[in-house]
Order: structure tokens, then C-alpha cells, then sequence
């Protein structure tokens, strides 16, 4: 099942902020350790994650500093930030929120 | 992933790839830069892979799975709106930069070889003697305090300077650009290039222009008019390849060239409107520019001579029809610089041997 668009934009920043979170790492590999994880729930765009990544650096909620890859090519790299871990946690537990009370809807004694 | 570089052919296409989407659109080039690590990355990714593919196939691929060019330009210019702006801005800068630099480097050397024929002319006596005794002198007070200044081995050393260093400069960042630095302008603050814009419109108003007199043209002969032209017009050539050789990084657009020649054409007008310097010297009053001049009291075997010197500041006092004729110098620039720019682009292309080198006109377009 493929999900919808709306969601799957709804969930970019958070998703891309995640990942981070983990672990500093440049476009590319963001983008393939997200495209793994998914194992197919869904595929980007890959383009379109840039501009998002660029909105993040623009919000302090990551800084970039380029420097050489494990291939030995020099990437910009991206090291989320303390607003950008705040922001993570408040996407997430706002998320949670929407999860918690879309299953307990859908899935409750009339559902 | 496989650490080997990409075969060039493929690596042009990648990197037109990511031009589409930036450089069109004064985007740093840094982002251009990014996108194309992404592009590699992935491409090499294809080729290491389980199935073999060809480096084509790996960019069709690549290009599938990157998304659209024109959405993602979109986005982009919208995260970077103000860059974008500045970025014009900032070009239009560096185009009245060069617009200024060429008219003072023009008239700086224009300058030096007045000053030389006039040595030869009045032989002994020469041209900076009056000019000092002009500066010095009582009916011209607002120009004594700058009298110091003008001594003949100074004056013609910094007028040398100001006309034949810029050669060397440009050479050098030329050396720069070719390397891989980004542009000065990219790298130089907005305060400072609004700076070096005050600095050299200042520059260009004290520097005399010195109408030539003393060999009697004057603007109602058609010499005058041949000379005006031909000056006119290697300003433009030397603008021109000013730019060229100092400021453009490939892959130009069109929207940039004409963009660019506009701006140098419009420096030049605003230019051409700016009160400034002028000077005149004569062998006798009758054919002063300016009457009365300062008369010069010649000394030894010249001492039965006269000279006229005028120095005087004035607001430019052209016609409406002069002004309407300026106005086509953006027009006239701009014709000349897709000439240059097309020639610089045809010389380059078979320098390599053929293919996308994303010169004036042809933009890298990857379909």
C-alpha cells in the first residue's frame, strides 16, 4: 500500500529530523537510510528532500558543514541541532497524539 | 559504493542535470554542487549494483527516481528567495563594477596618451607644469588643496597604475575561476561592493577628462565623432571581455548575459549623468574648449607662446537627443556581448571537442 501524498509530505521534515538525530550523514545517504527503512511503504522523490533539508538549515534546526564522505567525496553533511531535537521531540509526540486517537477511533468498540 | 570517478561524458550529463535546476536562477552554486554529489552517488550506486547498467541507463534512472526538475527549482527558489534576489542584485553590482572600472580605466590610459602628446606638442613645457600651475592658481581656488598631488612623475604613475594593473588582476582571478573558486562577488560582502561602487564613481569624477583642444577637435568635427565612436566602442569590447575574463563562470544563460549587458549599459548612462572633471588645454584662447582659460606663462624659447589651461567641475550638458542617443548603448553592448559571448563559447567548444558546454544561448537542458 502506498500512502498518500499528503502524509507522506506531512511526515518529511520529522522523518529527515529523525534520521539526523542518529546519526550527522549528507543527502544522499539520509535519503537512502530513510528509502530502507521504509522497505517500500513508500518512495520519494529524492530531489524534493533538499529543499526541505535547506528549509531545516534555514530554521536552525540543523546546521551543514561540508567535509569528505567514506568514498572520499566531499559532501555537505547535516548534525541536527538542540532546537532540532526539540522540535523531533514535539513532532513525534504530536504524531503519537494523532496515532493514539486515529486508532482508538477507527478501531473502538464501533469501529 | 565504487570510488572511481565518473566517465566525463556521463558526468557532463549529471552535472547538466543539476545546472537545469540551479543556475538559471542565481542559486549558490553550492547547492548545484550538492545535488550533483546526490546524482553521482546515486549513478555510481547503479553501476555497482546486483544488475549491470549502462552509465545511460543508470542516469535515466537516476533522473526517475530524483523527481522533477522544474518542481524541485520551484522549491528551491522558494527556501532561497532572498538569495535569489540578492543574487541579481548582486550581479547587476558587479556589472556596474565592471561598467565603472572599464570608464576609468578607459580614461586613465585616454589620459596617459594626452599627457604624452602634449609633451611632445608644447615639446619642453608639459601638460602637468600648467595643470599645477592651474591648481596652484588663485582663480581656481577650489582645486588648490589638491595641487600636492600633482607632480609629473606621480601623477602619470598613478594614471599607469589605474589603466594597466587592472590586467594583472584580472589575469589573476581568471587563474581563480579556472581552479574552481567561487566568484569574488559571491564572495564579497554587499557593503563592500557598494563600496568599491561608491569608491570608483568617486574615482571617476575626479580623474580630468581632458577634451582635446589643443589638437582643435571639437564635437562639431566628424574626426571628433570617428574618435568618440572608436573609444565608445572599445570600451564596450573591453567591458566585455572584462567580464568575461573576471567574472563569468560557465555555464552562462541567456537570461544572465542580457541581464548583465543591460546593467553594464545602464552603469554607463548613470555614468554619463554624474557631474565630473574637465580639463582643456590650448595653444591660444581662440581655440579654448572654455574661455577664459588660466593663461600659462611660458618660459625659455616658448616664452613669445601662451597657453590655456581650463580646469572646471560640471554637470554633463547634453541634449535631450544626446541623452536619447545614450540610451542605446545598453542596446548596442548587448548585441556586441552575445557576439563576444558566442564567439567565446564556439572557441571553447572546439577547443573540447564538441559537446553541452552551457555557454550564452545554450543553456544545458536534459530531456
Amino acid at each position: 500500500m502506498q500512502p498518500n501524498k499528503e502524509l507522506i509530505g506531512a511526515s518529511t521534515r520529522l522523518l529527515i529530523l529523525a534520521a539526523l538525530a542518529r546519526e550527522a550523514s549528507y543527502g544522499y545517504a539520509v535519503i537512502k537510510s530513510i528509502n530502507d527503512e521504509a522497505d517500500g511503504l513508500f518512495v520519494w522523490q529524492e530531489g524534493t528532500v533538499y529543499p526541505i533539508l535547506h528549509k531545516l538549515e534555514k530554521e536552525k534546526l540543523v546546521r551543514a558543514q561540508w567535509q569528505q564522505a567514506d568514498t572520499g567525496r566531499r559532501r555537505k553533511y547535516y548534525y541536527i541541532t538542540a532546537e532540532g531535537r526539540d522540535a523531533l521531540a514535539d513532532g513525534a509526540e504530536q504524531w503519537n497524539g494523532f496515532h493514539e486517537m486515529i486508532t482508538s477511533m477507527a478501531g473502538g468498540p464501533n469501529g | 559504493m565504487d570510488n572511481q570517478p565518473l566517465d566525463p561524458a556521463i558526468e557532463e550529463k549529471a552535472r547538466a542535470l543539476c545546472a537545469q535546476i540551479t543556475v538559471a536562477h542565481d542559486l549558490d552554486p553550492e547547492i548545484q554542487e550538492e545535488l550533483y554529489g546526490h546524482v553521482e552517488d546515486k549513478i555510481l550506486g547503479y553501476l555497482s549494483g546486483d544488475v549491470p547498467v549502462s552509465g545511460d541507463d543508470a542516469l535515466i534512472l537516476v533522473r526517475e527516481h530524483f523527481g522533477d526538475a522544474t518542481t524541485i527549482k520551484s522549491l528551491l527558489q522558494d527556501v532561497h528567495a532572498t538569495e535569489v534576489l540578492m543574487g541579481q542584485w548582486r550581479r547587476y553590482a558587479v556589472a556596474a563594477i565592471v561598467s565603472l572600472g572599464c570608464v576609468l580605466v578607459g580614461r586613465a590610459a585616454l589620459n596617459v596618451v594626452s599627457f604624452c602628446f602634449q609633451y611632445y606638442h608644447f615639446k619642453s613645457v608639459t601638460a602637468s607644469e600648467a595643470l599645477v600651475s592651474t591648481f596652484s592658481s588663485q582663480e581656481v581656488p577650489e582645486m588648490q588643496p589638491l595641487s600636492p598631488l600633482l607632480s609629473i612623475p606621480l601623477f602619470l604613475l598613478i594614471l599607469g597604475f589605474v589603466a594597466f594593473a587592472p590586467w594583472g588582476f584580472f589575469l589573476r582571478w581568471r587563474r581563480r575561476l579556472q581552479a574552481g573558486d567561487r566568484a569574488w562577488y559571491y564572495r564579497w560582502k554587499s557593503g563592500k561592493l557598494g563600496a568599491v561602487i561608491l569608491g570608483l564613481v568617486f574615482l571617476n569624477m575626479l580623474i580630468p577628462f581632458i577634451p582635446s583642444g589643443w589638437l582643435e577637435v571639437n564635437s562639431s568635427t566628424p574626426f571628433s565623432l570617428a574618435v568618440a565612436m572608436v573609444c565608445t566602442l572599445g570600451l564596450m569590447i573591453g567591458q566585455c571581455i572584462s567580464w568575461i575574463w573576471w567574472c563569468d563562470v560557465p555555464p552562462r544563460t541567456q537570461r544572465n548575459t542580457l541581464n548583465t549587458a543591460f546593467a553594464w549599459g545602464l552603469g554607463f548612462v548613470l555614468f554619463s549623468m554624474l557631474p565630473n572633471i574637465s580639463a582643456d588645454i590650448a595653444a591660444s584662447p581662440d581655440s579654448a574648449l572654455r574661455d577664459p582659460g588660466v593663461p600659462v606663462l611660458l618660459q625659455g624659447r616658448f616664452s613669445d607662446s601662451s597657453l590655456h589651461w581650463s580646469l572646471w567641475w560640471s554637470w554633463p550638458t547634453n541634449s535631450l537627443r544626446q541623452h536619447a542617443m545614450v540610451l542605446l548603448y545598453p542596446l548596442v553592448l548587448g548585441g556586441i556581448a552575445f557576439v563576444i559571448y558566442g564567439v567565446a563559447g564556439r572557441v571553447r567548444k572546439i577547443r573540447r571537442g564538441g559537446g553541452i558546454d552551457g555557454d550564452a544561448g545554450t543553456t544545458p537542458r536534459v530531456s
